[in-house]
């Protein structure tokens, strides 16, 4: 570790960098495209709402306090929701036919809240995974990503790899320790 | 490593640290020795597998595998986002550290914030523009942003000046941006700024010029009402010197105004020291002085009496050097007029010449005229022709002739005098004729008033001219010019040659009226039809069961036209013979606002598009909508704002006025549009309480529009910067006085002076309140807020005090209280209608809605009615809050489902609330009756009704999460519910003998009978199979699609099944599975057919994945590949003689030639269609639009693969 570890929430929260915003970003946008999606925007309607929602993120995240009941994930979708609920209300975005059959409008569990449980994760914890990429030697992010994303065993990827096996859990455990740090609190 | 407690070769770490090493959870110093001892130890490495036990992060990675998000999206759609977020993001805090607290910028590290640079090197730097590295911001404009910068090849300091991200965005912004500063670039002039470079980066445009001290002129003159002469004839001579050289290249200024005058101090190397332009201290110092070796300096009458090298090291005075700011605006004499390159800023036009500001082309010339009212201005301390407003401003510069200066300040030299008047001439031709002659003369004036008397030194001057803030340039954006003639009859208005705009010229009378005249259309209501009245008459048949199936009746009678002209397409489709609803209707425009005229007859409702329509209060019909004559066109826009006293509103750009004559039927006409300013999107206007201001908000947010809209012409006043954050939705209280802004986490409240000297002002009240702002309380101090933190809470505050007291506090988003504040209505899914009592606010009913979560409502100014549309649906209610439980009035409907009775002659249509059977055997369709089920009008099934085979009696299924299903007589006169069933579905079989019903278990097939009396009954059940998966079941759209595809004729039911498995089934047979189809991309299939023989199976999915045809009759089923054009897909079915498939689509109804993977023809003009009903004769079919239309088509390519129906 070649720095001090602090998670970039907490970085943000105390003295942000523009690197940090922009790994924000780059961490967060593809997600909220989904969600966008899931509810149905199209694209130029998904590229506003997430504009919407960092300059909400760029101007309340310093104030935001670590607050065990508050997680990020639950205040990005609160947000979220509200810039969407905004937007829909302001602008009446509506794409036909998408969520009015299967959204589930009566149902409590639409795709606009839905997405927030395992898909929300699976997303933040597949593209973190791609952010720290380059922090690695190549065979050691792969190797990682190997036994985490693909699920291989040990001695699988050591041998695809050409690498020994202690080689690729030490690789795994470097990986996953950067990985654990960068996305501290997101997971909450 | 030796002291740690784990030794790598002789102790195996525990499973635990095994585990949390490899999991990286353990820090590097513990993990260390574990992977040590791992390359020694196979017995670690062999227990390990078994050791690891995911955590959440490896199971979500694990998990992201096989998730289907990642190849949904676009990765390059995914950078383009990215790029963008990061780029606005960044820039878009300056608005917020500009004009919230300055302190931002220290609290906002700088280089978060300008994404389009290059990031920075060394820490004195923002970042880097181009070749130069960026210091330090140092103004902002309109348009821009200037900052300190330095070419470090040169070592030297330079302003650059980027264009703010929101114009930047904007191709022709940035193309018009980047040739205007191509204009500057070319000149070369000591008395223009100098530009170095023209360059973009990151797609953004920007400027490298010389970095000037200094200050504007006009900063001068907020000083100094009057500058010594000396100085007046200096700096007009510069002007005028810069200026001829512009114009020898052809470029005219057009804006020659003080703050475009830069005053440069410069230091005695010729170059600007270290500390830049801004810091006073340093220049008060001394270190700042001119140098009397400059070339520019051309007269003698340059010089003070000191020589420059005393004042340098004396007590500083300097004389400062005119710049001429901005010629990036200006565009060429040969050019067209472009206003946009006017920029009246703070729509102050008084230093324009007259024909500039009547819109003709200028030349020249029109520069002269503003150095003269320049001289004039510096001369007397006054401007010459003077106005409150700019409308009295322009007046002025048409029809004053100012006094003379020198009778004004008798100082003034009477050539100067002369001089300027001769400037000042209205008539072009009366001007000098070029800027180097008025140097000329400006200069022997110089000379000969040396000689006079010799000038006074002025070492206050100094100290408070360095004192004050230094502004570089001030970015123009647009400009207005408005011009009303001297008798005030004819008012022109040019407009910004863009687009959208145009000229208008209004008649204008006395005291304001205007002669325009304006039509409205009869308002046209067709086919809004009713419930017959008196439902209970009850009507009993004795031969209700004998009708003549056999007796087919074609649409043929529906003559294209007989449709209403309102109600036709642009051009007629042959295939279009009836619409029912309301073609208006047809897209998906929905309703967004609502705003009442304040006298409560009628309310307009607008919507996204611009759609507006006007609707009486008591009558609820629709008066007239957008784009008859006399009303606003298309581009009302999404909010109307009347005017307090009703006589006028404004929307859409323009002020039109009010005709109540005759209260039922308001007629409106356009007064004027107004002068382009801006182009801004979702404009939100608000009036003054005297109706003479108009305030407005739009997109791009963050700025404020004042509009003097007292004249028939709205007159643009001024902006008012806020933080752009706090979005769009201006909203006004009910007195007019307190505005408030905020849609996305925090709101501000102003309190507005709008008497203020300067035209209305705001002051901001208290700190921003955290939450969404809702609404204003029917008074000033109530106002209601979504919180932020719970997003399913509102509150209702106290503003009185401070902080906000909450008054109320309820769930949901959405709330309204009445007018007389007595009635608060929230969103609560249905809306909950409270009466303030002493307890607090108490329930006293809900109203229900389709869709609670998209609706919203508004009380009429009497607060007796309440109107609430659902723009998901289209739909408008009214509720008479008189009676209580409130009364319902439809205004619109919207369509589900439909279905044609075997017979040919009924077409039922469901949705919502609004049921109903129309007949078809006349000239078009006509209403029999409506088939309603109360007011519970939540969404009906998308099932289609379902007729028995003598087209006597339908099924409609009720509300999609409650089984219910209603059975209606349609053969008595007036149709009866006869009976309603706790089930999900129902459907009759062709057979006449049978009808299956599904509740979501199971299938039950039963006989059924109809009594004397015309009630339905079910006889004994016969078969009851259990559907295959009951986990399926309480999905809607399996639901659906279950009963689209039950056959009992041929004795086949399809279920879906996941991963794309479709079974065939026999209902006779329980669970007898006849084929087990599956789909090759494993996606989920939504809708399906069977042919006719049960042997073809069309399948359709969405997210545009392949849909197919299986052909059951090869073993194994042989599948073909449907050419889809759409990502939606609905009621589809094959020909009788299986050998077109159609289906609606979002591309309108597309007809497949299946065996050929061929798309015949896509009928595209009703719109997207939701679903459709197949017309007995084989060749009609009724597409269901959704929201508010029906369209019936006669598709003649159908006619020769299809049979009668109906066996």
């Amino acid at each position: 570790m070649e720095t001090t570890p602090v998670s970039l929430l907490k970085r943000l929260r105390q003295s942000p960098q523009a690197s940090d915003w922009n790994t924000l970003i780059e961490l967060c946008t593809p997600l909220l495209l989904r969600w966008s999606k899931s509810v149905g925007l199209s694209d130029t309607n998904a590229a506003d709402l997430v504009q919407d929602v960092f300059l909400v993120m760029v101007e309340e995240m310093p104030r935001f306090e670590y607050d065990p009941n508050r997680s990020f994930r639950s205040w990005l979708k609160t947000v979220t929701l509200n810039k969407w609920r905004s937007a829909m209300r302001k602008h009446q975005l509506k794409s036909f036919g998408d969520d009015d059959e299967f959204a589930g409008a009566l149902t409590t569990e639409g795709p606009e809240t839905a997405f927030w449980q395992s898909e929300f994760t699976e997303m933040l914890a597949a593209r973190a995974m791609e952010i720290i990429r380059n922090r690695f030697e190549p065979r050691t992010w792969e190797a990682c990503r190997q036994m985490t994303i693909d699920g291989l065993s040990a001695k699988e990827t050591a041998d695809k790899l050409g690498l020994s096996i202690p080689a690729v859990y030490k690789a795994k455990s470097r990986v996953l320790q950067v990985l654990r740090q960068e996305l501290e609190g997101f997971m909450d | 490593m030796t002291e740690n407690p784990i030794s790598p070769v002789a102790i195996c770490p525990s499973p635990v640290e095994l585990a949390s090493a490899v999991s990286g959870v353990l820090s590097d110093v513990k993990s260390a020795p574990i992977f040590e001892h791992l390359t020694r130890c196979n017995a670690c490495i062999e227990t390990l597998p078994g050791l690891m036990v995911p955590d959440e992060l490896e199971r979500a990675l694990r998990a992201s595998s096989h998730s289907s998000a990642k190849t949904q999206l676009d990765l390059d759609f995914v950078d383009e986002v990215i790029s963008r977020v990061k780029r606005i993001s960044s820039s878009s805090n300056n608005n917020s550290a500009t004009f919230v607290t300055p302190n931002d910028l220290k609290v906002q590290p700088l280089e978060t914030r300008f994404a389009y640079m290059a990031p920075p090197v060394s820490p004195d730097e923002i970042g880097w523009l181009g070749g130069y590295r960026v210091l330090k911001p140092l103004d902002r404009g309109g348009m821009g942003i200037v900052f300190q910068g330095e070419d470090p090849q040169l070592k030297r300091f330079v302003a650059l000046k980027v264009m703010k991200s929101e114009y930047a965005s904007d191709p022709a912004a940035r193309k018009r941006y980047l040739r205007e500063a191509q204009a500057i670039a070319a000149l070369r002039h000591d008395h223009i700024v100098t530009i170095y470079q023209v360059g973009e980066q990151s797609g953004m445009p920007f400027l490298a010029m010389e970095l000037l001290k200094g200050e504007s002129l006009d900063a001068r003159l907020r000083r100094e009402s009057r500058l010594p002469i000396k100085d007046v004839l200096r700096i007009g001579r510069e002007i005028a010197e810069g200026l001829s050289a512009a114009h020898g290249k052809g470029l005219v200024h057009r804006d020659i105004k003080p703050s475009n005058v830069w005053l440069e101090h410069r230091d005695t190397e010729g170059r600007v020291s270290k500390s830049g332009l801004v810091d006073p201290k340093e220049s008060r110092a001394g270190q700042s002085c001119d140098i009397a070796s400059d070339s520019a300096r051309t007269t003698d009458a340059d010089l003070t009496p000191d020589f420059p090298l005393a004042k340098c090291e004396g007590n500083g005075e300097t004389v400062d050097r005119v710049k001429l700011l901005d010629f990036g605006l200006a565009s060429s004499s040969s050019d067209n007029l472009n206003l946009t390159s006017l920029g009246a800023i703070l729509g102050t036009p008084s230093f324009m010449a007259p024909e500039q500001a009547s819109g003709v082309d200028v030349d020249a010339r029109a520069d002269l005229f503003s150095l003269g009212v320049i001289l004039y201005r510096m001369t007397t301390g006054q401007l010459p022709f003077a106005g409150k407003n700019v409308m009295e401003i322009l007046n002025s510069l048409a029809t004053v002739n100012p006094t003379p200066v020198h009778l004004v300040n008798p100082n003034v030299p009477r050539e100067l005098s002369n001089l300027i008047v001769e400037l000042m001439a209205k008539d072009v031709k009366s001007r000098p004729e070029s800027a180097a002659k008025v140097a000329g003369r400006l200069a022997e004036i110089e000379r000969a008033t040396m000689n006079a008397a010799p000038p006074i030194r002025n070492f206050g001057r100094i100290a408070t001219a360095l004192g004050g803030m230094a502004v570089l340039l001030i970015f123009l954006s647009v400009v207005i010019v408005t011009i009303k003639s001297k008798d005030g009859k004819e008012t022109k208005v040019v407009i910004d040659a863009s687009d959208d705009v145009e000229s208008i010229t209004a008649k204008v009378g006395e005291g304001g009226a205007v002669t325009e005249i304006s039509k409205s259309k009869d308002p046209q209501t067709s086919n809004r039809a009713h419930a017959p009245s008196g439902s209970n008459n009850t009507v009993e048949s004795n031969d209700v069961l004998n009708v003549d199936a056999t007796k087919f009746i074609t649409l043929a009678a529906l003559d294209n036209d007989k449709i209403p002209e309102s109600e036709r397409f642009e051009w007629q489709p042959k295939e279009l013979v009836a619409v029912i609803g309301s073609d208006r209707l047809r897209n998906w425009w929905s309703i967004s606002n609502v705003v009442f005229h304040p006298s409560g007859e009628f309310f307009v409702s607008t919507s996204q598009y611009g759609q507006a329509r006007v609707w009486s209060t008591k009558t609820l019909k629709l008066l007239m909508e957008d784009g008859e004559p006399g009303f606003p066109d298309s581009y009302t826009g999404v909010s109307i704002c009347f005017s307090p006293d009703g006589k006028f509103f404004y929307a859409g750009r323009g002020k039109y006025a009010v005709d109540l004559t005759d209260p039922v039927h308001p007629n409106f006409r356009l007064l004027a549009k107004r002068p382009e300013h801006k182009i801004r999107e979702y404009e939100r206007p608000v009036i003054s309480p005297d109706g003479r201001w108009m305030v407005m908000a739009g997109r791009p947010s963050g700025i404020l529009e004042v509009w003097d809209i007292s004249g028939n012409v709205p007159r643009f006043v001024k902006e008012i910067i806020y933080p752009k954050e706090y979005g769009e939705n201006l909203v006004g209280s009910p007195s007019g006085h307190i505005l408030a802004i905020g849609e996305t986490a925090q709101i501000l409240v102003w309190n507005v002076e709008w008497d203020a000297p300067d035209g209305p002002t705001l002051t901001q009240l208290g700190e921003p309140l955290p939450g969404l702002l809702v609404a204003f309380g029917p008074d000033d101090n109530t106002l209601i807020r979504s919180r932020l933190d719970a997003p399913e809470s509102d509150q209702i505050l106290d503003l009185n005090v401070t902080p906000p007291r909450v008054l109320h506090e309820f769930e949901r988003a959405g709330a309204k209280i009445a007018p007389d504040g007595n009635m608060l209505a929230v969103n609560m899914g249905e809306i909950s209608l409270r009466r303030k009592t002493a307890m607090g606010w108490e329930e006293q009913t809900r109203i229900p809605t389709t869709n609670g979560s998209n609706c919203n409502f508004w009380f009429s100014p009497d607060g007796k009615t309440l109107i609430v549309t659902e723009y998901d649906f289209g739909i408008m209610r009214a509720w008479d809050l008189t009676t209580m439980p409130p009364t319902e009035r439809i205004m619109t409907r919207h369509y589900r489902a439909a279905q044609f009775s075997p017979d040919g002659r009924i077409l039922v249509t469901t949705g919502g609330e609004a049921h109903a059977a129309w007949k078809l055997d006349g000239e078009s369709p006509v209403l029999m009756a409506e088939l309603g089920v109360g007011t519970s009008y939540t969404p009906t099934s998308f099932a289609p009704p379902s007729f028995t085979p003598d087209s006597t009696l339908v099924a409609i299924a009720g509300h999609v999460n409650f089984p219910q299903v209603f059975v209606w007589n349609l053969s008595l006169p007036v149709p009866q519910l006869i009976s309603d069933w706790d089930t999900q579905f129902i459907r009759f079989a062709p057979s006449g003998t049978a009808v299956q019903i599904c509740d979501g278990k199971r299938i039950s097939s039963q006989s059924w009978d109809v009594t004397k009396r015309g009630k339905f009954q079910l006889g004994s059940s016969t078969v009851i199979t259990k559907l295959p998966n009951e986990m399926l079941m309480p999905d809607r759209q399996q639901q659906n699609l279950l009963v689209s595809g039950l056959r009992t004729d041929i004795d086949r039911y399809l279920v879906p099944q996941q991963n794309g498995k479709l079974q065939v089934m026999s209902l006779k047979e329980d669970q007898k599975v006849i084929a087990e189809l599956q789909h090759p991309d494993q996606t989920a299939i939504y809708q399906f057919a069977l042919s006719e023989d049960g042997n073809l199976v069309a399948a359709f999915t969405h997210s545009g994945k392949k849909s197919l045809v299986w052909d059951l009759t090869e073993s194994p089923p042989r599948d073909y590949l449907l050419t889809n054009n759409s990502d939606w897909a609905a009621d589809p079915f094959f020909t009788t003689d299986d050998k077109l498939l159609v289906v609606a689509s979002h591309a309108g109804i597309e007809i497949h030639d299946w065996a050929h993977s061929r798309l015949v023809r896509t009928i595209k003009y009703p719109g997207p269609a939701k679903g459709m009903a197949r017309h007995p004769d084989g060749v009609h079919v009724a597409t269901v639009n959704g929201n508010g239309t029906v369209y019936i088509l006669r598709i003649p390519e159908l006619a020769e693969h299809n049979l009668r129906h109906g066996r």
